[in-house]
């Protein structure tokens, strides 16, 4: 009863002024069907998919240092043995090698964190800061899932 | 411990500055210790609100690592101190913005509250702003392009893992087309911390041979005291935080189709 008065006097207030604030504002309807990605995920091959959708990467693969693949969202498994395998190459003529940036079709980013090689492939050079995130994101997955 | 607030918009020209500068001196004048950092390298413009010209040492400086933070640092209005950004375009692109997280680190125990005036966009200069605080909080005008622009900066807090405490919506006229407090906050999932009038009193603040915050301008004025409002809610002497599911009822309803101020 009180919602349908409501109702009644929403409806005739809003043809008198003209408002019509039931309907997102124009041009951002595409916003409002945003919702952030939930990470959650029993697989890490679907985290890692998840993850790359959150941190708007193309390829994320995950080796330990002999180049054997923990997690990828790559088919191709060679790509985990090679980028273990250069980063090992360059970590030994490069002392104190932190991260390896090559541009070839788009970025790809190498680095060693907590005994893995990261091989990130991005359209976009990544930050430090928003490398971090993502291993901050798959460190904290993987403590979870232990 | 402080707490580290980055005031964040997307887009440019919506009232970053302004917030920060004003809502630093609204915190001062509560008693507390507030550090305001320039953190838009490329093109700052704090200093000149807070009255700091031509500072010797800024905030590039320190990002080169040839000055400490407290050489940078300069006295403001009431008690508010400010690390300036440079004008220098040649030291702009040399700096390594990533250092504002170290830097933000260091000072984290000798004030209150650090509040950082990030840049427009989303590039790396606002990453490092975003990283360095421990919170966000939004400012919007109540327009589609800046909602826009505001909830992509939010998506890029998201994926740095920092927490938005909300939205300020600046410019607000209460006119017919603006969006409302309620439709922004249902957009970005945060609640309100208040909104700030559209006011020729703050133009003119700008227009004054030494520009001056309004606080300091006119410091009795309805956009003085929205700020303040939004410096209580924010050190929680006031818990008047607009959620987005607020109820409605009826006499909420009537008492706003025939307020004539929809502020």
């Amino acid at each position: 009863m009180f919602k349908g008065i409501t109702s009644l006097i929403s409806k005739f207030s809003n043809r008198i002024l003209d408002i019509e604030d039931s309907l997102p504002p124009r041009g951002l309807e595409s916003l409002l069907e945003y919702r952030a990605i939930n990470l959650s995920s029993k697989d890490l091959d679907d985290f890692l998919l998840k993850l790359r959708s959150k941190h708007l990467v193309n390829h994320i693969i995950v080796t330990d240092l002999d180049g054997i693949v923990i997690g990828s969202t790559d088919k191709d498994l060679k790509e985990g043995f090679k980028s273990a395998a250069m980063y090992n190459y360059i970590n030994s003529e490069v002392k104190d090698l932190s991260i390896i940036l090559i541009e070839s079709k788009g970025w790809q980013i190498i680095f060693k964190n907590n005994n893995k090689v990261y091989f990130i492939k991005a359209n976009d050079n990544l930050t430090r800061i928003e490398v971090q995130a993502l291993v901050n994101d798959l460190e904290n997955y993987l403590k979870f899932i232990k | 411990m402080s707490e580290v607030i980055a005031i964040v918009s997307g887009k440019g020209g919506v009232g970053k500055t302004t917030l920060t500068a004003n809502l630093g001196i609204a915190l001062s004048e509560l008693g507390h210790l507030v550090l305001v950092i320039d953190a838009d390298i490329a093109m700052s413009n704090l200093s000149l609100l807070i009255g700091v010209d031509n500072p010797p040492i800024t905030l590039h400086d320190v990002l080169l690592g040839s000055s400490s933070a407290a050489d940078a640092t300069y006295e403001g209005p009431k008690n508010l101190k400010i690390i300036p950004s440079g004008l220098s375009i040649s030291n702009y692109q040399r700096v390594d913005v990533e250092r504002l997280v170290s830097i933000v680190k260091s000072l984290k125990n000798e004030y209150d509250y650090i509040l950082i005036d990030a840049p427009a966009g989303i590039d790396k200069n606002v990453i490092a702003a975003m990283s360095a605080s421990s919170q966000i909080l939004l400012i919007t005008e109540p327009t589609a392009p800046s909602v826009a622009d505001v909830f992509k900066a939010k998506i890029v807090a998201e994926r740095l893992n920092q927490k938005v405490m909300g939205v300020v919506i600046n410019k607000f006229s209460g006119i017919k087309g603006e969006i409302t407090e309620k439709e922004i906050m249902k957009m970005l999932e945060v609640p309100s911390y208040g909104k700030i009038p559209y006011a020729e009193d703050i133009r003119e603040s700008f227009l004054l041979k030494k520009i001056k915050p309004i606080l300091i301008h006119n410091s009795a004025s309805p956009s003085s005291n929205s700020f303040r409002d939004i410096a209580r809610k924010i050190s929680g002497k006031k818990d008047e935080v607009v959620k987005s599911n607020t109820k409605k009822g009826l006499f909420s309803f009537l008492r706003k189709m025939f307020s004539k101020n929809k502020i």
